[in-house]
């Protein structure tokens, strides 16, 4: 009786945050004390049809530096991760900790540092700029998962291939990528959530002009009007959880993808 | 520790609704036997024994230590030690400690536990392991810890849940007789679960063999040799001369003759079951009873002896019966000979709707296999 | 160096073997060994020429610039000045010890939650799989989302306080007590739980669910309680986990800046906010000092990813 106690408390203490979020979401007037919004409206969402909004425009800055940033990540990690979970060598030990630390270690402090050589170079107040320094915690990440891939992957498929005839370029697609799908799609999605969710880098490099969601939140928070964050969180959360129902079957046990997580 | 009987009434047990483990099982063991539970993957065997363990609960059915219904006592506080098909000896302790931890539940002071594992040690033959860690061990070595784990603690029933399965087969020998041995030395009532039927025989006082969740035959080792009840049970134990007839007054009639039985049978359908072991060869012609003329059908040379199919002497009739003769006898094909089929050996068994043979009439390389593993 | 792949080695013409693999003659060596060693380069290289630029020349020129070069008014030769500025820091010194404690009462009190949240998951039959769902569910709501709830929940007008009303416990917004921009940082305490409860559960879980139950069986048929199953058999089972998992924890949230920002104060505030007020300051002095604090930041939390790597590898031999 006391598990069916406990079992209780834990889903209620895990989704009441929820609550109030998704009531304000819909409110158009919720005045305390009461306990569920006097009127509703969902001028919060209408808002994201309305062409030249705030909210429309955060919406697409924030995607296409995500996808960017995943694609990106996606490749260089694959690569990376190949070399790392293949092959042994002597400095294996200092590339994993290379790896690690930027996914650990808060990106905004070597941001600041190399602010001075953004603005030199013009990547201030940029897209390109932004989802250049949304590398920094992305890459390493797909890096260390796709390592744990390709350290449990037989190469043996490929050399078969190849005896078989098939160019490397064949065998790319048609052997390795197939193989290594379902730890790349989780590694994808992740990295896209953590370049989705960036703020304090976007917000440094990107000076204000690159107007991405976070940014927009942090704003709406700042300002009084409750439905409007409420509502733009809402749809914050939606991207990242579509593509968590989607590559949900690829997420069990992978210990590796979960030390990411962290960040999130 | 005093020898406790263990008796298991009705016992059923059923996982989701689909599947029945055990059918209304009854089980007697007497004080200090070492009873197996013989049988095939999925008959039942390693259900029951989790059963008597507490690790399983029944549906049904109640389970006795000495004549007290423990059937709801949680495994914690039943009075069994266990050993499983793997050691799991625990990785974070040295073997003294895991060894002591039975103990160490129990509250015993530290020294008297020392003193305990030692002894414990020096009689599965590991002496001065205590401090090694467990990764240090054979796979053998491991097992004998586990031994000593579980006996240490002095239970009254010792279960045994395939523990030799995952060793290779000299080993497997070994540990058998010093499981047999120690058993005997400390007189625990023991219950060993086995596939392995040469192992069953050679460490049982008694054999239940289940098929299907029931125990078809419960019974000493050789009397599943010389009396076994049912085909299914001459067939595990790998008789495999069987054939359909019919009793009558003290002789059975089937197609290779009359042969003298115990006349105290009832008369009916039956199947004579005889093993390849019991016919031998005869000079000359048929002179007692037990002896008939038979044509040989196939032969197949093996080395240390000559293994010969041969059918009734009137050529008639798909059955053919199997026996083993000196390598140095070679008859070919369509020779005739006699051979004597042991009276004192020849078991009648209840009859069987379809008695489908092992094999079909033809004997092949692969059937020939599957023989020489049943009759192992 | 010496590079070896994983793949079918080319035969070695001695016939010399060891416990490493075959071993190659020195002369045969070098040909493979060279292709190898060029193939792991070319593979690392993308990601290894991001990580050295960005990451480590972010912290080089940060470091350079905490000591005085590169910068953008004052003489810029070297200097601690802005060190000992950092340390002299009324912001900074009230940081420290409340970052640490916001920090530390998060990761110790998700920890053991987690572990009690894991094992009442895995004891639930009917159900189980919901409640993964839920735990699962948390995991990829970015932070920021989390705060917004957070402050819609906690704040004084908030949900939780209009339960209070409804209870009678209190009469009006101001009788709530601040857990939002509150001294002590329950706010911010509470969020960061809510987040690290799942994230250490989940694999805490995955780690029950490997096999420590045919060592309970064990246990249990040797006399052990369910309490002491725990303490001699579940604990070190899970402790790795636990441990790795709870450093992570930890360095996020000692390193998070959005979190505190949004659910403390202004002052005191925790150090990664600091360190971008400092930032921020018009005063252009304050620019090293903002660089002394991240490199504060980033060594220590770097040294929490050394101890993360170590305890890993002392369990279970390689970086999980």
């Amino acid at each position: 009786m006391r598990a069916a106690m406990g079992r209780g408390i834990l889903v209620i203490g895990l989704l009441i945050p929820l609550v109030p979020l998704v009531l304000w979401s819909v409110t158009r007037t919720w005045q305390y004390p009461s306990l569920l919004p006097q009127e509703y409206d969902l001028r919060g969402f209408e808002e994201l049809g309305r062409p030249g909004s705030d909210l429309l425009e955060g919406v697409t800055t924030s995607s296409i530096i995500a996808i960017v940033v995943t694609l990106a990540a996606a490749g260089i990690g694959l690569s990376a991760g190949r070399a790392l979970g293949l092959y042994h060598f002597r400095s294996k030990r200092l590339i994993q900790f290379l790896m690690l630390a930027p996914v650990i270690v808060p990106a905004f402090a070597v941001t600041m540092g190399i602010q001075v050589l953004f603005i030199r170079v013009g990547l201030n107040d940029t897209l390109w700029g932004v989802a250049l320094v949304h590398m920094i915690p992305t890459v390493p990440y797909v890096t260390l998962v796709m390592g744990g891939v390709f350290a449990n992957y037989d190469v043996a498929y490929e050399e078969q291939a190849r005896v078989l005839g098939a160019g490397p370029l064949s065998i790319l697609f048609r052997v390795t990528l197939p193989a290594v799908f379902p730890g790349l799609a989780v590694a994808s999605l992740f990295a896209f959530v953590i370049s989705w969710s960036e703020y304090l880098l976007t917000l440094l490099v990107g000076g204000g002009t690159v107007k991405t969601m976070p940014l927009l939140l942090f704003a709406y928070i700042g300002g009084n009007d409750s439905t409007r964050a409420a509502a733009l969180g809402i749809i914050f959360i939606i991207p990242p959880l579509l593509l968590l129902a989607l590559t949900s079957r690829y997420l069990t046990g992978s210990k590796r993808a979960i030390s990411g997580l962290g960040k999130l | 520790m005093s020898a406790t009987a263990v008796r298991l009434t009705n016992l059923t047990k059923t996982f989701g609704n689909l599947h029945q483990a055990v059918k209304s099982l009854n089980l007697d063991i007497k004080p200090g036997e070492l009873v197996s539970l013989l049988g095939e993957s999925g008959c039942g065997k390693t259900t029951t024994l989790r059963m008597i363990a507490g690790l399983v609960r029944p549906n049904s059915g109640s389970i006795l230590f000495d004549g007290v219904d423990i059937t709801d006592t949680p495994t914690e506080k039943r009075p069994v030690g266990m050993v499983f098909q793997k050691s799991l000896l625990f990785p974070h302790m040295s073997i003294a400690e895991n060894v002591g931890f039975g103990l160490k539940m129990q509250k015993v002071p530290q020294k008297e536990i020392d003193e305990k594992v030692e002894k414990m040690l020096d009689l599965v033959q590991l002496e001065g392991y205590g401090t090694r860690r467990v990764g240090q061990l054979s796979g053998g070595q491991e097992q004998r810890v586990s031994l000593a784990r579980a006996l240490i603690v002095e239970p009254d029933v010792l279960l045994l849940d395939e523990p030799l399965s995952a060793l290779d087969a000299n080993l497997r020998i070994q540990m058998r007789d010093i499981i047999r041995s120690i058993q005997q030395q400390i007189g625990v009532t023991t219950v060993f679960v086995t596939h392995d039927q040469a192992e069953a025989v050679e460490v049982s006082d008694r054999i239940a063999l289940l098929v299907d969740g029931r125990i078809e035959q419960y019974a000493t080792p050789e009397e599943f040799y010389t009396a076994p009840e049912s085909v299914k049970v001459a067939r595990f134990f790998g008789t495999s001369n069987l054939l359909e007839g019919h009793s009558n007054r003290g002789v059975f009639t089937c197609a290779f003759g009359s042969f003298p039985i115990n006349s105290g049978l009832p008369s009916g359908d039956g199947i004579l079951a005889l093993r390849q072991e019991e016919i031998s060869l005869v000079e000359g012609k048929a002179r007692g009873p037990g002896d008939v003329s038979v044509l040989v059908e196939q032969i197949q040379y093996l080395g240390t002896k000559t293994r010969i199919w041969v059918k009734p002497g009137t050529g008639d009739g798909r059955e053919l019966v199997q026996l083993d003769a000196s390598p140095s006898f070679r008859p070919r094909a369509g020779d005739t000979i006699t051979v004597r089929f042991n009276p004192l050996r020849i078991h009648i068994l209840p009859p069987e709707s379809s008695l489908e043979m092992a094999d079909g009439g033809e004997k092949t390389e692969h059937s020939i296999s599957t023989e020489e593993e049943k009759s192992r | 160096m010496s590079f070896r792949s994983k793949s079918l080695a080319e035969p070695a013409p001695s016939g010399a073997g060891s416990a490493l693999g075959p071993t190659i003659e020195r002369s045969e060596r070098l040909p493979g060994e060279w292709r190898d060693g060029f193939k792991i380069l070319a593979l690392l290289s993308p990601a290894l020429f991001l990580i050295v630029v960005l990451f480590l020349g972010g912290f080089a020129f940060g470091f350079l610039q905490s000591l005085g070069f590169l910068a953008l008014v004052g003489d810029g030769g070297l200097s601690l000045e802005a060190y000992r500025r950092m340390l002299e820091d009324p912001a900074v010194r009230a940081s420290l010890p409340l970052t640490l404690r916001i920090s530390i009462i998060s990761t110790v009190l998700s920890a053991v939650l987690a572990v009690a949240s894991a094992l009442l998951i895995r004891g639930t039959k009917r159900g189980q799989k919901f409640l993964v769902w839920v735990f699962q569910l948390n995991i990829p709501i970015p932070h920021i989302v989390g705060a917004v709830a957070m402050l819609l929940l906690l704040q004084q007008s908030g949900y939780f306080s209009r339960f209070a009303y409804a209870l009678g416990l209190v009469s009006s917004p101001a009788e709530f007590a601040p857990l939002i921009a509150d001294e002590f940082g329950v706010g911010i305490i509470v969020h960061y739980m809510w987040k690290e409860i799942p994230f250490i559960g989940v694999v805490v879980l995955a780690a029950l669910q490997s096999g420590v139950s045919d060592f309970e069986e064990v246990a249990r048929t040797l006399g052990a309680s369910s309490w002491k199953r725990f303490r001699y058999i579940i604990v070190p089972f899970i402790a790795p986990s636990v441990f790795s998992t709870s450093i992570i924890a930890f360095a996020f949230t000692f390193g998070s800046y959005e979190i505190p920002f949004l659910l403390g104060r202004p002052f005191p505030a925790a150090l990664p906010v600091v360190a971008v007020q400092s930032y921020n300051d018009s005063d252009l002095l304050s620019r090293p000092e903002a660089m002394a604090t991240s490199v504060l930041i980033t060594v220590f939390i770097s040294l929490l990813v050394y101890l993360y790597m170590r305890v890993s590898d002392r369990y279970t031999g390689g970086v999980r």
